[in-house]
């Protein structure tokens, strides 16, 4: 048989989506299980269509921070202003050092000027303008829901306005009664979301919890956050951002305080300590305190005395389910924690973050999984849309070995 | 499935001078020329790999870095008539390949299924491709695998699937039907008789 006539047959075959009428019956039986395997292939082009519809939300966010990252990295070098609060001792090294004698006087003179006339700007010294949102960082942060065109919603945070966040349907997303849809959150819906930063606004969603009812749409931003650099005696507010660096060695919190909102950053350990205390961060009461024992600009945080480290409960407020308990074992991705209520599945995926905090293991052991059997974790997440008790972490700290 | 006698829209000229000023932005690194390839291309890119790797996880990172590398390397791709949509392929099939040699060098069965199991906590959200159409891909060589999933995963005539792959007509219907041959032998369907499979 031609081989180029079978080729001509299968073409046509494939085009008009039946065999040619003058196929023979040999022809035809030789063209049968082409077209079959051509179809099942068509069949399986549909679905990985939706794979690639799923993809595009997370992986566009994740190009746009690649293209954004490449411009900011072909700008020319802009001179940093000094900043006030940051240790001196770089720069005055610079005026007694052997660089610094060969300045002219003038120069030297008018960076003098310059730095007092930051300082004058900023009398007390304490703060500087940084950035809540830094691409890559975990976060958890609150506000409603302004506006949502099936891939992406609109997030209005009362501290930092407008925010794009990508859900996906591997984003979790529920409220009390159980899992919730992206078509179904509506302008006005109060949410948590947690997930990693992709460009300065935008933020790939993991878990999306909706709080019951309205809310109140929030605010106006404010003026841009400033980073606290020096301890303040008794600075008191609320948590509304919580962000924790990809490698852990970095937490931050945006707090909110009547006057102001400050980045405040603090001590990984301090972090973990207080994660493990206050499974629900975002919206918490705390004081800021100071400690000998760290570098300076970084501090550590208490529940505010007087003051609930949670949400009032009167307060409609998202959250993430918490569980705390003692690992029993793992399967596959899903940790078995007995709690006092019964064993919870907890579902562990690339997205959760895991903090080992004091706990004398690595990351690489929690997800071994033997290694965590017998410690103590405390688990913020979805709960399973079936109603179960199983739930998709966010986040977890592991703690000491339960006694 | 679109086949070369089926006719575009629009006037060719126009379309081919589109590709060409898109193809001379995107070289000069505009960021506004990647955003539009990627929304145009990064379903096809995407399709590309997944038949090569085991998940949609990896198939979006693997899709991901196509277009990270290929705005990295803007300034070498020449366009001389070939899109940039068979650079962008060309790049997706080197990274698949690197991809497949380095689990191989970990080692699939440990490492690999532990990230596969943490990357699919929900098999009823997971879309179910057949795997028995997965495994055969892996059964056929590299030209064959490529001609299907451009014919039919990524629905590209005759005359475009020749351009990407750089052969004429005729011989993407020959592979093509050698290729469907192969497939449907992997796939345990009746053995193709002598003359027509390849």
């Amino acid at each position: 048989m031609n081989p180029d006539r079978i080729d001509a047959l299968l073409q046509r075959s494939l085009e008009t989506g039946r065999i040619p009428d003058d196929a023979t019956a040999e022809e035809r039986v030789r063209l049968a299980p082409l077209l079959a395997a051509a179809a099942s292939l068509k069949l399986n082009a549909t679905q990985v269509a939706q794979e690639a519809n799923a993809a595009m939300p997370t992986a566009r966010a994740r190009f746009q921070r690649t293209l954004a990252q490449a411009r900011a990295a072909e700008q020319p070098p802009v001179r940093q202003p000094v900043a006030v609060g940051q240790s001196r001792g770089g720069l005055l090294s610079r005026f007694t050092g052997r660089r610094g004698f060969a300045f002219s006087g003038a120069i030297a003179a008018a960076v003098v000027v310059a730095v007092f006339a930051l300082v004058l700007i900023q009398p007390f010294g304490t703060v500087e303008t940084a950035s809540a949102l830094t691409v890559d960082d975990y976060v958890q942060v609150d506000g409603v829901v302004s506006a949502n065109d099936g891939n992406t919603v609109t997030l209005q945070s009362p501290a930092l306005g407008d925010i794009t966040v990508a859900v996906t349907d591997q984003t979790a997303v529920s409220d009390e009664h159980g899992e919730r849809t992206l078509a179904t959150l509506k302008p006005g819906d109060s949410v948590l979301v947690s997930g990693v930063v992709t460009a300065r606004r935008a933020i790939a969603a993991s878990n999306l919890a909706v709080a019951a009812g309205n809310a109140t749409p929030p605010p106006e931003a404010s003026a841009t956050p400033k980073l606290l650099k020096q301890y303040r005696e008794g600075l008191t507010g609320l948590v509304r951002v919580l962000a924790l660096s990809p490698d852990g060695s970095h937490a931050r919190i945006l707090l909110v305080t009547p006057r102001e909102q400050l980045l405040v950053d603090i001590d990984k350990a301090a972090m973990d300590r207080f994660l493990a205390q206050n499974p629900h961060p975002v919206g918490a009461t705390v004081r800021v305190v100071e400690a000998p024992d760290l570098p300076k600009g970084v501090f550590r945080l208490e529940g505010a005395p007087g003051a609930s480290a949670t949400p009032a409960p009167e307060v409609t407020s998202p959250q993430f389910e918490n569980v705390r308990g003692v690992v029993t074992g793992r399967t596959g991705n899903v940790y078995m924690v007995r709690t006092d209520r019964g064993v919870s599945p907890v579902v562990v995926r690339r997205t959760t973050t895991i903090r080992v905090g004091d706990s004398g293991l690595t990351l690489e052991d929690v997800l071994a999984g033997s290694p965590v059997v017998g410690h103590e974790v405390s688990v913020s997440g979805n709960p399973d849309a079936a109603g179960g008790r199983r739930i998709f972490a966010t986040l977890i700290v592991v703690l000491g070995k339960a006694n | 499935m679109r086949d070369t006698e089926v006719e575009t829209d629009g006037p060719p000229a126009e379309g081919s001078q589109h590709a060409e000023a898109l193809a001379r932005r995107a070289v000069a690194r505009e960021a506004a020329a990647w955003e539009e390839l990627f929304e145009l291309h990064y379903r096809s890119v995407f399709a590309f790999v997944r038949y090569r790797l085991r998940s949609a996880e990896e198939a979006e990172d693997i899709a991901s870095q196509v277009f990270e590398v290929a705005y990295a390397s803007a300034a070498r791709f020449n366009y001389q008539g070939v899109p940039i949509e068979g650079w962008l392929i060309g790049i997706a099939r080197n990274l698949c390949r690197d991809y497949i040699k380095k689990l191989g060098r970990r080692g699939i069965d440990d490492e690999f299924d532990d990230s596969l199991e943490l990357s699919a906590p929900d098999d009823t959200a997971a879309i179910g491709l057949r795997r028995d159409l997965l495994e055969a891909m892996q059964e056929l060589t590299g030209d064959q695998k490529e001609v299907l999933q451009l014919r039919f995963l990524l629905d590209k005539s005759v005359a475009e699937t020749a351009m990407l792959m750089q052969r004429s007509e005729d011989a993407v219907k020959n592979l093509q039907r050698r290729a469907l041959a192969a497939m449907q032998r992997a796939l345990g369907g009746a053995a193709y008789t002598e003359g027509g499979g390849g």
